[in-house]
């Protein structure tokens, strides 16, 4: 009987967690109606407004337990949600805190901007982003 | 622990035998007629005394593989006290210390614990099987197909059944048991499969000149072994799998040969013979011992041969004689003296001697808290519109919908446990299952894809905990789940599942038509939950309306915080499971709620190193684990099984004598427990400085001065990406002591608001390696602690006495190779040391550990590697 030799288990493919590049945002401050829970009321049941970040992207955000962040300068905007082929739906809801003409990028939570994915895009409410 | 192999020649040992170690009895219940001992040495004559009577004497033979079984006159009954001892030609030992008879449901209030057929499966043509968990002294008997096909009336603990006639095809087979005429569930249903073949060639344990016993493996479940000894055939033995010792007498000579051969079916061939021959005197090496530390009454041998006398000295005192695994000794293990252990097979004595210097902290192997296996796993997929998952639960018997349990229903409601599984995918390609998506995503998915029932990921979890009497569902969350942002919205919506769940099981609870029907606690209800999971489970107790609903325990693992990113755990007991290895969760959110948790009466962390986020669950394949290789799928259940078992045993069952397992005063059997690093904080025990007071270094959480000398510089720091941490290494959300090592013998010095009595006592402080940010450096770095007593007398430990400075675990590589996240993430991360403080009145009798006034921390590396420190408690004493 011969002898067999050694082949060492490689890792198997790791989770490709790269990021899309942003295509198109459009910016508006919509009327928002927070979701009725059963057994609490909503964090964000106070309020009636929120802007909204309208994302297209060139492929879709990666399946994981973190979600992309939308970073306005270094304010980040964690809720989101898909909408339609293609686009994303961030929620904010400090306004204030949204510094107009701040570079829009887009990250993990807690990434530094240099990790982040730079856009074309800046801060503009109420109007169609323009590109720089 | 330090151990070594050395030659016998090199000490001088005594060269008579002062102390033969009592035997070991095991718990007797009532009604047994036979008693269980064990850790005598070969062939040595037990006395059995119940109540001050001496009833039997026996000749015990062969300590190995089951100790022996002594037929009793008369029944036990509950409150007799059993003591054994053995004798041999030269010396008598002490009586063992008397054990209590007990009534079986004073341990086992729901009836004795459920056989396990043991090794499975069982094999057409099989002879033999071995039956485990059971009480012993009971009667264990096995059917196939509804027929009894053999028993033993006063069995052992794990017992061999012979079956007459061997099993056929495709026959069910299943072990029953009672005791006192109260019978167990049975044991899980086994088919029986057709036997391997080839049969495999049995192997040999190595045997040496003197031997009384060979070892005999690759056994198949069920098989009949022939031995034959120098070619003459010397007998059949059926075997119930894996290992057969059997004794052989004359004892073997030098060289001697065996061979054995194995069969199952007639007409079918033997497996081919395998064979081996005595080894000379000349090798019989050293036993191999676990884990000794100060004080320690015992011995655990860890590798030994099976029928030799263990001998231990102590300051060449000889301290102990008796049989592996387990050697009583006639005193504690003195601090710093070192232990001798050699084994003797008749006039052959090993040539190696094993050398042992114990430490002061270094914690015996104890059974596996997931392994409390009493009651047959019920289980039912529910759902109600939105509201769906899995439940098990301590059932009658096996299967889906079995009514519930009733012995246990009769005791009163039962606990239980909900899950909450994490974001993934929610549906794979039929013909590719790691091509995941989700239909919520950007294209959808094709309609052919297959749901992805993620909340399904937890089942082994579940069943351990069913299996000890809790109610253990698991949520769907996929509604949650796929493209989801990880905010408050997605956190709220997964508190909703998981509140809807535990209502939904309140209706149950309440209508008399279900299974359920005033089954459930509710005021014993535990939470654990995975990735977003872990999030949301955190955040349920706060949002929690529903009435009479108490949330008791909180299993966070590997939670995120994207969502109410300060959640506080408070007001429960509260466990964290971070893996060190975690790709997605890297930042390993749970440290930061460990730090921030106000739970009562403890909260528990674990940084599990060779871990990564995924191999938790069931249904998630891919391997995000950064640094090195992470530990298989399996291993990282067991680590979540035996902590959680523990975990909600403790919190929801009142099984207190669990926690030593999370306090690290106990190691899990059949774990990687070198790789969990707990941290663990009481909520009642006495703070001497947690840094979160904001009065500076230079007074603690006592108000009472500290001061620095020498060559260490400390301060405090965030434990937190915070600005202002001492660097950015630290992941936690809390305030705590980062001490630069600029030479050796630099002190820190807290001094306690009162003299204290610490006799009873133990320092524990959380403490690290501080990761420079750039490089694990080679090799580990540490301290000592010190106690001051009232006349300044200081004594000290090294950190090494006690288990360790934890290190950096290092994922660099990966981080930065990897878009996430980019930037290394090693941390240095904290656990709990244990000092006990006998350590050091021990190690300076001049000592007074009455009249303790002050802890010290003493560089003691000339590394000047920077080290981090926190929560510095007194626990016990007075």
């Amino acid at each position: 009987m011969g002898i067999d030799a050694a082949q060492i288990d490689r890792r198997g493919p790791r989770p490709d967690w790269r990021l899309p590049a942003i295509l198109d945002i459009r910016i508006a401050r919509i009327p928002f109606k927070a979701r009725e829970y059963r057994h609490f009321k909503s964090v964000y049941a106070e309020y009636d407004e929120a802007v909204e970040f309208l994302v297209r992207t060139d492929g879709p955000f990666p399946i994981r337990a973190l979600s992309p962040v939308l970073y306005v300068g270094d304010e980040a905007i964690v809720e989101g949600e898909p909408v339609e082929k293609g686009a994303y739906r961030f929620l904010a809801f400090e306004f204030d805190r949204l510094e107009p003409g701040a570079p829009i990028t887009l990250g993990w939570p807690g990434q530094s901007s240099k990790a982040r994915r730079e856009t074309d895009f800046r801060y503009e409410l109420e109007k169609p982003s323009s590109k720089k | 622990m330090q151990q070594r192999e050395i030659d016998r020649q090199s000490i001088d040992l005594p060269g008579e035998l002062e102390f033969l170690s009592p035997p070991i009895v095991a718990q007797p219940y009532q009604c047994a007629t036979v008693v269980q001992v064990s850790g005598y040495v070969s062939h040595a004559e037990i006395d059995i005394e119940v109540d001050g009577n001496i009833l039997v004497t026996v000749s015990a033979g062969l300590p190995l593989p089951n100790g022996k079984l002594i037929e009793l006159p008369d029944p036990l009954s509950a409150g007799q006290e059993v003591r054994a001892r053995q004798r041999t030609s030269t010396l008598q030992s002490p009586w063992s210390s008397p054990v209590t008879v007990r009534d079986h449901l004073e341990d086992y209030p729901a009836g004795p614990p459920r056989p396990q057929i043991n090794p499975a499966p069982v094999y057409r043509c099989g002879a033999r099987t071995g039956v485990a968990n059971l009480l012993v002294g009971g009667n264990v008997w096995i059917t196939a197909d509804g027929a009894e096909r053999g028993r033993v009336e006063g069995c052992n603990d794990h017992h061999g059944v012979n079956v007459n006639p061997d099993y056929g095809a495709d026959e069910e087979v299943r072990a029953w048991f009672e005791i006192c005429e109260d019978p167990s569930p049975p044991s899980e249903r086994h088919q029986t499969q057709d036997p391997p073949g080839p049969l495999p060639t049995p192997t040999f344990d190595t045997f040496y000149q003197d031997s009384e016993q060979v070892t005999i493996r690759s056994i198949v479940n069920g098989a009949r072994v022939t031995l034959a000894r120098e070619g003459t055939d010397i007998g059949t033995s059926r075997c119930w799998g894996g290992g057969l010792r059997w004794g052989v007498n004359p004892p073997c000579t030098d060289g001697e040969s065996f061979e054995a051969t194995q069969r199952m079916c007639p007409g079918d061939p033997s497996s081919g013979g395998g064979s081996s021959s005595a080894q000379p005197c000349s090798d019989l090496p050293a036993p191999a011992v676990g884990p000794v530390q100060y004080g320690d009454d015992r011995i655990t041998l860890v590798d030994f041969v099976s029928d030799a006398v263990i001998n231990v000295y102590a300051s060449f005192q000889h301290i102990g004689s008796g049989s592996g695994p387990t050697v009583l000794l006639s005193r504690p293990v003195a601090y710093g003296e070192t232990v001798y252990v050699e084994q003797v097979l008749g006039a052959c004595r090993s040539h190696m001697i094993q050398e042992v210097t114990p430490d002061c902290v270094d914690p015996p192997i104890g059974s596996n808290p997931s392994g409390l296996d009493l009651f047959p796993v019920g289980r039912l997929d529910y759902e109600d519109g939105s509201v769906k998952g899995s439940v098990y639960y301590p059932a009658n018997d096996d299967g889906e919908e079995e009514p519930f349990n009733e012995r246990l229903a009769a005791l009163g409601r039962v606990p239980i446990v909900v899950m909450a599984h994490g974001n993934h995918a929610t549906h794979h390609d039929p013909n590719d299952r790691l091509n995941e998506y989700a239909p919520n995503c950007p294209g959808g998915v094709p309609a052919d894809w297959v749901e992805i029932p993620n909340h399904k990921g937890y089942d082994y979890f579940q069943k351990d905990l069913a299996k000890m009497g809790i109610i253990a569902v698991s949520v769907d969350c996929n509604a949650t789940n796929g493209c989801t942002g990880c905010g408050n919205s997605n956190i709220q919506d997964r508190v909703e599942l998981i509140l809807d769940s535990i209502d939904y099981f309140r209706n149950l609870d309440a209508d008399p038509s279900s299974l359920f029907h005033e089954r459930i606690d509710f005021d014993s209800v535990g939470l654990m939950g995975h990735s977003r999971g872990g999030n949301a489970v955190v955040w349920t107790p706060e949002l929690n309306d529903l009435p009479d609903v108490n949330i008791r325990s909180v299993l966070a693992l590997a939670p995120t915080s994207c969502g109410f990113s300060n959640g506080v755990p408070r007001g429960y007991a509260f466990m964290t499971i971070l893996p060190a290895g975690d790709g997605d969760v890297a930042y390993n959110d749970g440290a930061k709620y460990y730090d921030r948790a106000q739970a009562d009466p403890f909260k528990c962390q674990l940084y599990v190193h060779r871990t990564n986020h995924n191999f938790f669950n069931r249904e998630w394949p891919e391997d995000d684990g950064h640094g090195p290789t992470v530990m298989s799928r399996q291993d990282q259940e067991r680590i979540l099984t035996t902590y959680g078992c523990a975990f909600f045993r403790s919190a929801l069952l009142g099984h207190d004598w669990v926690m030593p397992f999370l306090t690290g005063e106990l190691i899990p059997a059949g774990v990687s427990a070198e790789r969990v690093h707990l941290s663990l904080k009481w909520t009642d025990a006495t703070t001497v400085d947690d840094h979160e007071d904001g009065n500076g270094i230079g007074t603690n959480s006592m108000n009472r001065p500290t001061s620095q000398h020498g060559g260490m510089r400390a301060d405090e720091y965030p434990h937190s990406r915070a600005s202002g941490a001492y660097n950015g290494t630290f992941f936690g959300d809390g305030v705590g002591m980062v001490a630069e090592n600029l030479e050796v013998n630099g002190t820190f010095r807290s001094e306690l608001s009162a003299l204290a009595n610490l006799s009873e006592a133990q320092i524990w402080i959380r403490a690290a390696e501080v990761y420079n940010g750039s490089s694990v450096p080679s090799g580990a770095t540490g301290f000592d602690l010190g106690l001051e007593d009232e006349s300044g007398t200081t004594v000290w430990v090294d950190v090494d006495r006690v288990g360790g400075l934890p290190r950096p675990y290092d994922r660099r590589a990966d981080d930065l190779a990897e878009p996430w996240p980019g930037r290394d993430v090693t941390k240095s991360m904290l656990k709990t040391l244990r000092f006990r403080a006998d350590c050091f009145s021990a190690a300076d009798p001049s000592f007074d550990v009455t009249r303790v006034a002050a802890v010290l921390i003493r560089t003691n590396t000339p590394d000047q590697r920077a080290l981090a420190f926190d929560d510095l408690q007194i626990v016990g004493g007075s």
